[in-house]
């Protein structure tokens, strides 16, 4: 087994996963001596009625002081700072995010702010800044994808400034997670299949990044193996609780992965497409991912290899010879995504020039691609990949996943 | 997937050569400054502690380090503690050092009349103050499991240490019976978990604890040559897979908790007894779900798992588990064979 020189893990988060597991809240609050509670989420969550939900599995041990539903798509200082100052009038001990990620990251935000005493989130940003827990904070996803139900950061926009602010602690880390498949039962399949491939494009990027090691790879393996049984079955079936809950907690493994091992050039250039054009992230993932995981090819055959078991199965595993299960393990990526765009009618793009709005406007033109490949430079996750990134590379790859062609490997840096 | 599962690991587990230098950065994330090293007798012997002071010289935390005599009277060790106002403890060598850190967390956060046999009940609800391990040895993996067993027995998240440190550099040599029955109690612990555990995220570190212990057990169990120099090298060499042994330790005491039917299948008096256990334990199980089967793959590897077909696979994790039990027997001495498994 290969071990890396240094690695570490933290996981500090209690994974409640289960058909009934909303009705765990109670008794994991009152656990942390919590009873009076604040629920973060945004409009599309509320409107779909997962709030009533929510509100219906607690009982009367906890009191639910307000629900609080303005979270926008990209979390931003303003909402959080707004957030902190109802938790505090309306005198909450705790905190349930129930939503995606943009919520996940208000309400990590914000227990910063109620948890330290403080007015101002810029004064918390960078690593290690947090010495101290925080207020419990309970995760309810509502998509399976992003992962920051387990993660160690948060990623809050701060417009004032024109720029995105970061943090990093093992103290962001929700107490809980709580993965329940009554909460992703209504995402339309296009949806659901974009954010899977985000969660695939975690646990993919977990397994080969610079970061990697056994624990993250072990949980990135088990991740995909869930993702490749149940997502063609879920897009097709979306009422299908097993298979959910099957995908939810998928997402929340993939995401302990990363959260450990980093990702690399895949969301290097997603995040640089996402802010450039606007496109929703696992739309991006979707596309983007075989290119990374081609460019990085030549550093990573071995760990690619070993990815076919869980992305292909065990009969394409054994009859595929090692030499070829790398690239074999590429063209399975590949063929998911192509089952995907099948099964959506189209809305599941597999090139970068297909992706669109719900008014089928295009949202990433190809005079576009060198405002992005600059703009991914400045990414943090570029570190992480396993072959280096020039302002060229980045062009490159994302002319290729425009047009939808493979990348040319004779073409590839080799550093 | 079963119906409702739950999984929490406080720990964070950092393993490498030079794991110990980060330390220091990561008790002053915790706000802590001056941390109290317990250590034991061999660990002192053998000069461990110097790796403590080296990896916070250039820290300005002050280290206070005491090693253990007696374990069972914690009172000096409390008062030492509180006067000299120590905010953390570094927990550096096996299970009764990690115990008497644990008392000690305990009796200084909430009291000591905790400890106290005639106390009653008390729920540990919030945080202790920031306890490393640092292994000195592979165990049974009690010092990472969440209880604390005295004459009364507490159970809590926030009694886990908050770190484990692996390290090769920290590695004491130990006897080969020693070291088979730390191997095979982590593996017997990690099967069991994989098998019997419902939980998703249980069966990650089951599985990267199995392969560890397949990975360096038997090699490690291979009796070093004669030659003074072959001697020296081999227990350098032994350094890092024994800090991988005890990786494995660590995380069966983290999943420990989360195999069901505790007292049949785990309660045994050697690593030995627990893997012959494991044997009747697949058996008794390998048609009621698929991770019997399944637990070939963490035992061999990909090709050898998949080039055995599905229906055959739990007799092949059991025919692995006997083999690596009569491959080990055959090095050790009467007393710990227990002849064909
Ligand atoms: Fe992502």
């Amino acid at each position: 087994m290969e071990m890396p020189e240094y690695f570490e893990f933290c996981g500090r988060v209690n994974l409640v996963a289960g058909h009934d597991a909303l009705e765990q809240i109670p008794g994991l609050l009152l656990s942390m001596g919590a009873k009076n509670l604040m629920i973060i989420t945004d409009q599309g969550v509320s409107r779909a009625g997962l709030v009533e939900i929510l509100v219906q599995s607690l009982d009367s041990r906890i009191t639910v002081r307000t629900i609080q539903d303005e979270v926008p798509p990209d979390s931003d200082i303003d909402i959080v700072h707004t957030l902190a100052r109802r938790y505090r009038k309306n005198t909450c001990d705790a905190i349930i995010s129930l939503g995606g990620g943009s919520v996940m990251d208000t309400a990590k935000g914000m227990n910063i702010l109620v948890s330290e005493g403080a007015d101002n989130l810029r004064a918390f940003t960078g690593a290690g800044v947090l010495k101290h827990r925080l207020k419990p904070l309970i995760a309810v996803p509502t998509t399976a994808g992003t992962g920051s139900e387990v993660t160690q950061v948060a990623v809050i926009a701060d417009p004032d400034h024109g720029r995105k602010l970061f943090f990093t602690s093992h103290f962001l880390i929700p107490d809980a997670a709580v993965i329940d498949p009554r909460m992703t039962l209504t995402l339309p399949p296009h949806i659901t299949a974009a954010t899977a491939m985000d969660a695939l494009s975690h646990a993919v990027e977990a397994s080969i990044c610079l970061a990697e090691n056994p624990l993250s790879t072990a949980l990135a393996h088990d991740a995909i193996d869930l993702i490749r049984c149940h997502l063609p079955r879920v897009v097709n079936h979306p009422d299908d609780p097993a298979g959910r809950l099957a995908l939810a907690t998928a997402a929340a493994l993939a995401g302990m992965a990363f959260s450990n091992s980093m990702v690399g050039m895949v969301h290097t250039l997603g995040h640089a497409v996402g802010s450039v054009c606007h496109v929703p992230h696992g739309a991006c993932m979707a596309v983007l991912l075989p290119h990374g995981m081609t460019y990085n090819y030549h550093r990573t055959q071995t760990q690619l290899a070993d990815l076919l078991l869980p992305l292909a199965g065990e009969e394409i595993f054994a009859r595929t010879a090692p030499r070829d299960r790398a690239q074999k393990a590429i063209d399975q990526v590949r063929q998911i995504n192509q089952g995907l765009h099948l099964a959506t009618a189209g809305a599941h793009a597999v090139r970068l020039k297909d992706i669109t709005d719900k008014n089928r406007q295009i949202l990433v033109p190809l005079h576009r691609l060198p405002e992005i490949a600059g703009t991914a430079l400045g990414d943090g996750s570029i570190f992480y990949n396993p072959e280096d990134l020039e302002y060229d590379d980045c062009l490159m790859v994302l002319e290729a996943a425009f047009h939808g062609e493979p990348l040319d490997r004779s073409s590839i840096r080799k550093g | 997937m079963t119906d409702l599962s739950h999984f929490l690991c406080r720990t964070k587990t950092a393993f490498g050569a030079h794991a110990l230098s980060h330390l220091p950065f990561d008790l002053s994330g915790m706000d802590a400054c001056k941390p109290f090293v317990i250590t034991d007798q061999p660990a002192r012997d053998a000069g461990l502690h110097n790796l403590l002071t080296a990896a916070f010289k250039d820290s300005d935390m002050a280290l206070g380090i005491t090693t253990l005599t007696d374990f069972d009277d914690i009172e000096p060790l409390y008062h030492l503690f509180v006067d000299k106002g120590y905010d953390s403890i570094l927990a550096l060598g096996t299970g009764p050092v990690v115990r008497t850190a644990k008392r000690l967390n305990l009796a200084v956060c909430m009291g000591p009349e905790i400890l106290r046999s005639d106390a009653g009940p008390q729920q540990i609800n919030r945080p202790l103050l920031p306890l490393a391990f640092i292994p000195t040895l592979p165990s049974d993996g009690c010092e990472t499991t969440m209880t604390l067993v005295l004459d009364r027995f507490f159970v809590s998240p926030f009694l886990s240490a908050d770190l484990a440190v692996v390290t090769p550099e920290a590695m004491l040599g130990a006897p080969d019976n020693r070291i088979l029955d730390a191997g095979l109690t982590s593996l017997a612990v990690c099967c069991q978990a994989f098998v019997l555990s419902g939980s998703p995220l249980v069966r990650p570190h089951a599985a990267t604890g199995i392969r560890l212990v397949m990975d360096t057990l038997l090699p490690l169990i291979q009796p070093p040559g004669q030659d003074e120099l072959l001697c020296q090298k081999a227990k350098k060499n032994r350094q890092l897979p024994l800090a991988k042994l005890t990786l494995a330790s660590v995380l069966s005491g983290y999943i420990r908790s989360h195999i069901p039917d505790l007292n049949t299948y785990l309660i045994q008096v050697s690593g030995m007894d627990m893997a012959l256990a494991l044997i009747p334990m697949l058996d008794t199980c390998k048609g009621a779900s698929p991770w019997p089967g399944k637990l070939l793959l963490p035992l061999t590897d990909p090709d050898r798992y998949t080039a055995v077909p599905g229906h055959l696979r739990p007799e092949a994790a059991i025919q692995t588990i006997q083999q690596l039990v009569r491959d080990l027997s055959w090095t050790l001495p009467e007393e710990v064979s227990h002849g064909d498994a």
